[in-house]
């Protein structure tokens, strides 16, 4: 009734910044970075991409409410970078993560269509690959059963 | 036939003597031709004539053959014999015939059956006897004679399934061929063949299977009872005399074992078996039938509990035994003597009002050993213990369904009633002035007082009600009136019910009748009722004036017995003293003027002998002059003046009193009541006096002051003082037992008088702002007091407070008398010279946690004295920085209205003090406290954590009652709340501290969630700046460290001689979350504080530290598991190192061994990951060391497995730092807990040694780790 219209939650209003990051007044080498129109999806992966860092003294990030938008993701480092460039290589990295992991999938998926072609059962398949998934969840279970 | 002789004998013999002259012989007639037969008769004549003699000739064989029948009834029955019989009889018939009756029978069966038939039946019987030939001769067989007279159904043999089908085969075929004859031969005369064999059943009784008992005697003059005498065991029941003789009765027939056995002739079994074989066994449909002597039956009897007439239980082996004209066996079930609880609920129902009555009466009587069970006497009915409330609430309740019966049944409902509310625990009944309530209460609570006080009042108006039952219902009204206030408020606001009690028990006819007199009690009643809620006083003030008539006429020259004068006079003023403390009726002493001048003249002189009579009296006197201390604040207002009551001299009343009381024990509560006039009138001048009352405090101090200093009342303050001292030895064990109340009550009286010593001593006073004293206006033994409050302030009487027992929890109303002690004390010791103002605040600061409910103007008043004490020169004088930005913002006023709220947290009902004050007057709601289960509503007694209750208010700012009435001056922000809070709390806590007063002192578990608070600010907070936040205020950061400090681990060695440490006396961390959460579960809070911590800590030091306690493994391992597990990752930023834990010891981390397979993981998985410093790293090293050496593992959780997964893992993963430590790891299990790097400094024993070494080999690793060991 009074939810908010699903694309707000993905899509920019006119003029509206991405990505801010405020240098935290009291504490050196932090900072808090807000991240509009992301959620939980982003802001954990990023945060355990940091974690990862050995600059990384503190990551955190949390979402203040559900109905809001935005993630906060707070950072410290030991000052040999500022968050923000740490937060640009993580950045970069899960980028390069997730491509190496989309190329990885094709290319299984692409393996998976080829033998599926070699194997010749494909003709009769249904459309939603019923019987391809039947035997990858052992057994037909649905995923409701978990 | 042979087989058979007598019977063949005596039908041969007695028929040849017979009819049987068959053949007639030719008479031959003279003439040669017979003799022409003179047709004289006519053919009905001769036909009747025929008839008689046939008739008579049958009639003689009948007698004849049935003798012989008879003769041989005691012989075991051949099956078979009847069909001898019958044919005996066939036969005989036949051989009476005539040659015609014969061709005329034969020609009938003929026509009937067809010609064949006598083929038919020869045939049949050959083929019969040559079946029968071998066993029994010639009987004669089954089927003749069933084919003679149908009796086929009549068959007796049993028969089994099997032979049943055969035989139903036999007979079809056998009625195609021969349909059923009438039985034209055997019906006329002889029984029905089946009935032949029927064993009658009381002749196989045995003689003694018959009993006989004494039936109940004809004439009341005969001795009736006849028992034996109960076995030996258990309590005896008598039910009386037993003279004659009796036999013991058999044991119950039991169900016959085999179930193929042949069951009883006649008994449903049989029926079923011989009638109906198709049928079920036991259907349910036909239980009704079944016997109830069986043996199901009888254990439910020894399931269930039977009650002879007078309430008590009959032991099982009795009640089987018991003959039945004791009344015993008026139940449907079984045939056992006694009423089992169910019989006797449905019998107290019943339409007969004798049997209704009788019931009602064991009802009663069963109330009454039930209530019994509480107190631990059995009474043999131990299987109901656990059961008393519900059956109390039962029984309860069938006797308010037969309160409304005229009559017995009516008495015996208000007993019933009466037994179960009032005489089911007698002595509850002495706490007065607390309301009884509690959850545990059923019976009472569950009464429908909107149907059962009406009732009530239609009882007593009615005045049918017998003098018995009346007081019963008086008394049913007082304790439904102690229960609570709600219930005192429905008996007032019960139509009619006050005005029908007081027109029966207290307005009764004058001159008083033999029979009825007025009754003190119902003026207790009055007074309950009126001590309960301000609205029931009000309501009572209406029947108030008729009570003057007890006033009026005085003991010495009353109409009724001087002692139930004294006493009815003693109540009416005890219940205007009642009124008076809600500032109401007072003008009554200006309309009664005359009547309470000759009162006080009759007290004042030798006449009065009644030390309750003198207390009343100036407790009146007292609570009228409060009330005229402000003539406002009585209702209505101006009812009572400060001039009147100078006018009425009560001062000087008083002082004529004292002059002829002595000092022994019993007076020393009038003392006490004349020492708290006294105060009261100097308090009062010091408002309306001129020049603050001055004159009058030398007035009085003129009386006082030698008897202070070397008289009476030196001697009753000092003896005071010492049977305190020693009643409080008697109390000295936890928990207080029932048995010890009266030495509690007796400090209690003794309290109220040192109390009010200590009150007249201030009131002498000149005003504070006069100055320092330069001597006490009369002495008191200082020190002695001193000492005496001390030990009471840390007795350990007041863990009555939590007492959750049955007998004692409503005793804390006693401690009142002490708090109000400990209140005079306070403010005695503010104004004497030797006590420093750190000394104060700590008494201050104790006393607070000891001021009950009613005592919060007080408490607060303390409250105000300790902020204005805590100026910035005397905080700092403490040696606690504080600087004086903390200071600008207000000071202490910014948590006054906080702690005002603590103080006082319910706004519509306020407890008048014990003793009243102008301000209380109009302010009170009701002058009872609590019952216990309500108490922690309240905010008094305050809790050790009271100080830090403004982060409460702010956590909860939107819902906080304080912040929608703060103070226009307050524009406190949140940071300045909690550096006050949080400095108060560590300047208490020190003072405390000093004072060694470790019972008020803020327990290390509380210190930790309070400062979880101040971190928890933040939660749901959406700021983005750090600088907002209230834990990175520099100043609070500061005072929070300051407030843990003493609470972090010790490295003193402690003395603990077991490895696993005891849990916190004082509540653990969850308990003491209790009272802010509520209902929500600490856990709950402690994810929040995690996800807190890990969204916006940017690793705060202090923050990381208090993640740890519950971590500690006194808690369950879902803390550990969501610290390390879930939140695996946020390890890494807690450095705290090994001594800045918030623990009494580390070792609460590392014993017992962690055994938890996903907590082992998870350290194992860190350890592996380098993440871990500090003290998560030693936690998890040891655990994980723990798990792999036997020698270090406590108990039998060690696994072998486990232990060389976890060293492969470590091995194999880890770096050669870690292995170093694990293979090195140490910890001993008692004394001090070894930290790094002692853990793996310590040398090991050449044994332990040789173990692990044998271990790390097994595994084939000892080439590379043997030396690490120490083997080079």
């Amino acid at each position: 009734m009074n939810a908010p219209n699903r694309f707000e939650l993905y899509v920019l209003e006119d003029g509206e910044k991405p990505v801010e990051i405020t240098e935290d007044t009291k504490i050196p080498n932090a900072a808090t970075i807000k991240v509009v129109k992301q959620d939980h999806t982003l802001g954990n992966m990023l945060r355990a991409q940091l974690l990862a860092m050995p600059q990384i003294l503190f990551a955190g990030y949390k979402v203040p409410h559900p109905l809001h938008p935005y993630f906060l993701i707070k950072i410290q480092t030991d000052g040999t970078l500022t968050p923000q460039e740490v937060l640009e290589q993580a950045c970069k990295k899960l980028i390069g993560t997730m491509s190496s992991l989309e190329a990885k999938f094709k290319r299984e998926f692409s393996f998976k269509d080829v033998e599926g072609a070699v194997g010749g059962v494909g003709a009769q398949e249904d459309p939603y690959g019923g019987g391809g998934a039947g035997g990858a969840w052992s057994g037909g279970r649905d995923y409701l059963d978990f | 036939m042979s087989q058979t002789p007598p019977a063949l004998v005596g039908s041969v013999f007695e028929r040849s003597s017979a009819s049987h002259s068959a053949p007639k012989a030719f008479k031959p007639a003279k003439a040669g031709f017979p003799v022409v037969q003179r047709r004289s008769k006519s053919a009905f004549a001769r036909n009747r004539e025929d008839l008689r003699t046939r008739g008579a000739s049958r009639l003689r064989n009948v007698p004849i053959v049935v003798p012989s029948e008879n003769a041989q009834a005691p012989k075991p029955v051949d099956p078979d014999a009847w069909r001898d019989q019958m044919s005996r009889e066939n036969e005989q018939r036949v051989a009476s015939m005539t040659e015609e009756e014969r061709e005329q029978e034969r020609q009938e069966i003929i026509e009937r059956f067809g010609s064949g038939v006598g083929t038919l039946l020869k045939r049949v019987r050959a083929a019969r006897d040559k079946q029968a030939q071998p066993s029994t001769g010639d009987k004669i067989s089954v089927e003749e004679v069933q084919a003679q007279d149908g009796t086929a159904s009549l068959e007796e043999v049993p028969i089994t399934a099997g032979e049943k089908s055969e035989r139903n085969i036999t007979s079809i075929r056998r009625e195609s061929q021969v349909s059923p004859p009438p039985l034209a031969l055997s019906t006329s005369s002889t029984r029905p063949p089946s009935r032949t064999d029927r064993r009658l059943r009381f002749a196989e009784l045995a003689p003694e299977d018959v009993h006989v008992y004494d039936s109940a005697p004809p004439s009341p003059r005969r001795k009736a009872l006849a028992l034996p005498p109960p076995s030996n065991d258990g309590p005896a029941i008598s039910l009386g005399q037993f003279s004659g003789t009796l036999k013991p009765q058999e044991p119950l027939p039991l169900r016959p074992e085999v179930n193929n056995a042949e069951p009883e002739e006649g008994s449903a079994e049989y029926i079923r078996r011989r009638y109906f074989p198709d049928a079920p066994a036991d259907d349910p449909n036909l239980a009704w039938m079944q016997h109830s002597s069986l043996p199901s039956d009888s254990e439910l009897v020894t399931s269930s509990l039977r009650f002879d007439l007078s309430g008590k239980p009959i032991p099982p082996a009795v009640s089987s035994t018991l003959p039945t004209h004791l009344g015993l066996h008026h139940h449907a079930e079984g045939a056992h003597a006694g009423y089992t609880l169910d019989d006797v609920f449905l019998l107290s129902r019943s339409t007969v009002p004798a049997q209704r009555a009788t019931m009602l009466g064991v009802l009663a009587r069963i109330a009454k050993r039930i209530s019994k069970i509480d107190r631990g006497v059995t009474d043999g009915m131990e299987e109901l213990a656990g059961k008393e409330e519900e059956l109390r609430k039962r029984i309860v309740a069938a006797g308010v369904e037969a309160m409304t019966e005229r009559g017995s049944v009516g008495a015996r409902a208000v007993e019933v009633i009466w037994q179960c509310i009032v005489g089911w625990d007698e002595d509850i009944m002495a706490f007065g002035g607390v309301e009884l309530e509690s959850p545990t209460d059923g019976a009472i609570n569950s009464l429908r007082l909107d149907f059962f006080l009406p009732q009530v009042a239609t009882l007593l108006s009615q005045g049918e009600i017998l003098e018995g039952g009346r007081s019963q219902l008086l008394a049913i009204l007082h304790r439904l009136a102690q229960q609570s206030n709600q219930f005192a408020s429905s008996i007032v606001k019960a139509p009619k019910l006050i005005a029908s009690v007081v027109q029966t028990f207290l307005l009764t006819s004058i001159p008083p009748t033999e029979t009825v007199s007025p009754d003190p009690s119902a003026l207790e009643l009055l007074i309950i009722l009126a001590n309960a809620s301000r609205e029931n006083a009000s309501a009572l003030q209406e029947p108030a004036d008729a009570l003057l008539r007890f006033i009026t006429f005085l003991p010495s020259s009353s109409m009724y017995p001087p002692h139930l004068a004294a006493s009815l006079l003693t109540s009416t003023l005890r219940f205007y003293t009642t009124l008076a403390t809600y500032g109401l009726y007072s003008h009554i002493a200006t309309t009664a003027m005359e009547q309470f001048t000759q009162l006080g003249r009759f007290i004042r002189s030798n006449a009065c002998t009644s030390p309750r009579l003198m207390v009343a009296w100036t407790d009146l006197l007292a609570a009228w002059m409060v009330c005229a201390v402000d003539p406002h604040q009585t209702t209505p207002g101006h009812e009572i003046l400060w001039s009147q009551i100078i006018g009425w001299g009560w001062n000087s009343e008083v002082d004529d009193l004292s002059d002829r009381l002595g000092s022994e024990e019993g007076i020393w509560p009038v003392w006490a009541g004349i020492w708290k006039v006294r105060a009261v009138w100097l308090e009062g001048a010091r408002v309306n006096g001129i020049r603050g009352g001055s004159s009058e405090r030398m007035e009085v101090l003129e009386i006082i002051r030698d008897g202070f200093e070397d008289g009476k009342e030196k001697d009753i303050v000092l003896c005071c003082l010492d049977t305190i001292k020693r009643e409080l030895d008697h109390l000295a064990f936890v928990p207080i037992a029932r048995t010890q109340l009266p030495h509690l009550r007796a400090v209690a009286n003794h309290a109220t008088t040192l109390a009010s010593a200590i009150r007249l001593w201030l009131a002498c006073l000149p005003p504070p702002a006069e100055g320092p004293l330069s001597s006490p206006p009369f002495p008191l033994p200082f020190p002695r007091i001193s000492d005496l409050c001390a030990k009471i302030t840390v007795h350990h009487v007041w863990s009555l407070l939590a007492s959750t027992e049955h007998d004692t929890r409503h005793a804390y109303v006693y401690l009142r008398s002490l708090s109000e002690l400990l209140l005079g004390y306070l403010r005695l010791s503010r104004r004497l010279p030797g006590i420093s103002e750190n000394l104060w605040a700590a008494q201050a600061l104790s006393i607070l946690s000891r001021l009950l409910p009613g005592d919060e103007d007080f408490a607060a008043q303390v409250a105000d004295d300790l902020f204005s004490l805590m100026t910035p020169r005397w905080v700092n004088a403490l040696g606690i920085q504080a600087p004086s930005v903390v200071w600008d913002s207000g000071g202490m006023l910014v948590i006054k209205p906080f702690v005002a709220h603590t103080i006082r947290p319910h706004h519509d009902i306020c407890i008048g003090p014990s003793s009243p004050t102008p301000q209380s007057i109009s302010r009170a709601t009701t002058l009872r406290l609590p019952s216990i289960t309500a108490l922690h509503t309240y905010g008094l007694p305050l809790t050790r954590e009271w100080t830090l209750t403004p982060l409460d208010h702010l956590l909860r700012s939107g819902s906080s009652e304080v912040f929608k009435a703060l103070p226009r001056y307050w524009d406190a922000s949140e940071i300045d709340v909690t550096r006050i809070s949080l400095l108060f709390t560590r300047v208490c806590r020190d003072v405390l501290h000093h004072f060694a007063l470790a019972d008020f002192t803020l327990t290390r578990e509380e210190a930790i969630f309070g400062c979880m608070k101040v971190f928890m600010l933040e939660h749901g907070q959406t700021q983005t700046d750090s600088t907002e936040e209230v834990f990175r205020d520099r100043l609070v950061g500061q005072l929070m460290e300051d407030l843990l400090r003493p609470y972090t681990v010790s490295i003193a060695p402690a003395a603990a001689s077991t490895p696993v440490l005891p849990p916190p006396i004082r509540g653990d961390l969850e308990q003491v979350a209790i009272k802010f959460l509520g209902a929500t579960p600490f856990y709950q809070y402690y994810t929040d504080f995690v996800a807190l911590y890990d969204a916006i800590s940017f690793s705060h030091p202090l923050f990381a530290r208090l993640l740890l306690p519950p971590t500690s493994l006194r808690y369950p391992v879902d803390y550990r598991k969501h610290l390390w597990s879930d939140f695996g990752h946020i390890l890494k930023t807690i450095q705290t190192p090994v001594d800045q834990v918030i623990c009494e010891d580390i070792r609460e981390y590392l014993w017992p061994v962690e055994t938890d397979p996903q907590v082992l993981g998870c350290y194992l998985h860190n350890l592996l990951k380098q993440n871990l410093q500090g003290f998560v790293h030693l936690v998890a090293l040891h655990h994980i060391a723990c798990n792999i050496w036997q020698d270090l593992h406590d108990d039998a959780g060690w696994v072998e497995d486990r232990a060389n997964k976890l060293l492969e893992a470590i091995v194999e993963q880890g770096g050669h730092e870690l292995v170093r430590e694990v293979v090195r790891y140490h910890q001993s299990t008692t004394g001090v807990a070894l930290v790094p790097p002692q853990c793996f400094a310590y040398a090991l024993d050449g044994q332990t040694k040789m173990a692990r070494l044998e271990c790390v080999s097994r595994l084939g690793l000892g080439d590379r780790l043997q030396g690490l060991l120490g083997f080079v």
